[in-house]
């Protein structure tokens, strides 16, 4: 019985500690160095957060794209700008709620306007927001506004 | 022929003018508004006269990054307001996408929340569309230069929106300290992540 509880709190602590391991953070030179891929691939970086709620809206739609791309040609990366203070303890739940398997970051760079112009110069800080780019074919969208499957689906082939 | 091109051209750049002239750069004369105050009364910028310029906030009663600002704007005001530099918050969100933006709602959190400083309504927007506001909070700092309001800085309160206490840069702060010292801020433009503004949905469309 005692073993048997043991090896429940082990499996236990594993499992949330692969679920805390799986909120990836990124820093502002790992976004850099992403936004600066030479590579023959489509990006897309979707830049949202728990508490925008037309962000939260447009992510199912989202992660049927995802899941229905194929990932040699497009690489998909969902930037949460949540609150460091709070952002984990928000999105560990909040993905598993939804059953997302979308590959997540949180920014932890919170000094916004030393890396929003590197998105997009055009871009003035509102989210959603989503970033296709493809260096190799001179490919570069920004969109800064919800999107529903539909557009994103027709965006997303017509930079491919 | 000739005759319709060149009022085509004309037309089309006074629309391009009109274009640009609703979104404030760094540098642009201010047009007066009047709004409607969470007191029912009508505000405009007019009815400052011994003001020196003008701390005006976009901001809202939903937004997480708008909350997050509140105490710090309400700071700016119990600094800059003696100093004929006052806060005027504006609010433009579309009720109809956001229902805690309400005017109601906005005369309960201003009494709530003690708002030193006017509180206004911009139900068409048009107020947000001619600054040129995108976010909440999205601040710009305007001084009187003899009779006209001219922008002097435009962007976010600090660089960290999370924890007051860790930011490096107060923008807004820096600005109008150097405005008050006759001086031109250092920073006049920045950007931050925030809520956008929530737009009314036009008839027939779905975006």
């Amino acid at each position: 019985m005692k073993t048997c509880l043991i090896s429940i709190a082990l499996i236990f602590i594993s499992m949330t500690s692969i679920l805390a391991q799986d909120i990836q953070r990124i820093s502002k030179a790992e976004l850099s160095s992403i936004l600066n891929d030479p590579s023959d691939k489509l990006h897309v970086i979707n830049f949202w957060a728990t508490w925008c709620a037309p962000c939260v809206a447009e992510l199912p739609e989202f992660q049927k794209t995802v899941s229905k791309s194929d990932p040699a040609k497009v690489d998909f990366l969902f930037i949460s700008l949540d609150f460091p203070s709070d952002g984990i303890k928000k999105l560990i739940p909040f993905m598993k709620k939804n059953n997302y398997t979308f590959k997540l970051a949180l920014m932890t760079e919170t000094d916004y306007n030393s890396w929003i112009d590197e998105v997009d110069q055009d871009w003035q800080g509102s989210i959603p927001a989503t970033l296709f780019f493809n260096h190799a074919r001179k490919v570069h969208r920004f969109i800064a506004e919800p999107m529903d499957q539909i557009k994103l689906v027709k965006t997303i082939h017509s930079l491919l | 022929m000739k005759r319709k091109a060149i009022i085509t051209g004309i037309i089309l750049s006074l629309f391009v003018i009109t274009q640009l002239q609703a979104q404030y750069k760094v540098g642009d004369v201010v047009s007066d508004f009047s709004l409607k105050n969470v007191n029912n009364k009508n505000v405009s910028l007019a009815q400052y006269p011994s003001a020196k310029g003008f701390i005006v906030v976009f901001t809202c009663n939903t937004c997480p990054v708008a909350k997050k600002y509140e105490s710090r704007i309400k700071q700016l005001d119990r600094d800059f307001s003696a100093k004929a530099y006052p806060v005027v918050a504006i609010s433009s969100n579309d009720v109809k996408v956001n229902p805690g933006d309400s005017f109601e709602d906005m005369q309960i959190k201003a009494k709530s929340e003690g708002f030193t400083y006017p509180y206004l309504y911009d139900e068409s927007q048009a107020v947000a569309k001619q600054f040129g506001a995108t976010n909440t909070p999205h601040v710009y700092v305007l001084e009187k230069e003899g009779k006209q309001l001219v922008v002097k800085y435009i962007g976010a309160i600090d660089n960290n929106a999370d924890d007051a206490s860790m930011a490096t840069k107060k923008y807004v702060e820096d600005a109008v300290n150097s405005l008050i010292d006759g001086k031109s801020p250092e920073i006049t433009a920045t950007k931050a992540i925030g809520c956008g503004i929530k737009w009314k949905k036009t008839s027939g469309g779905n975006t």
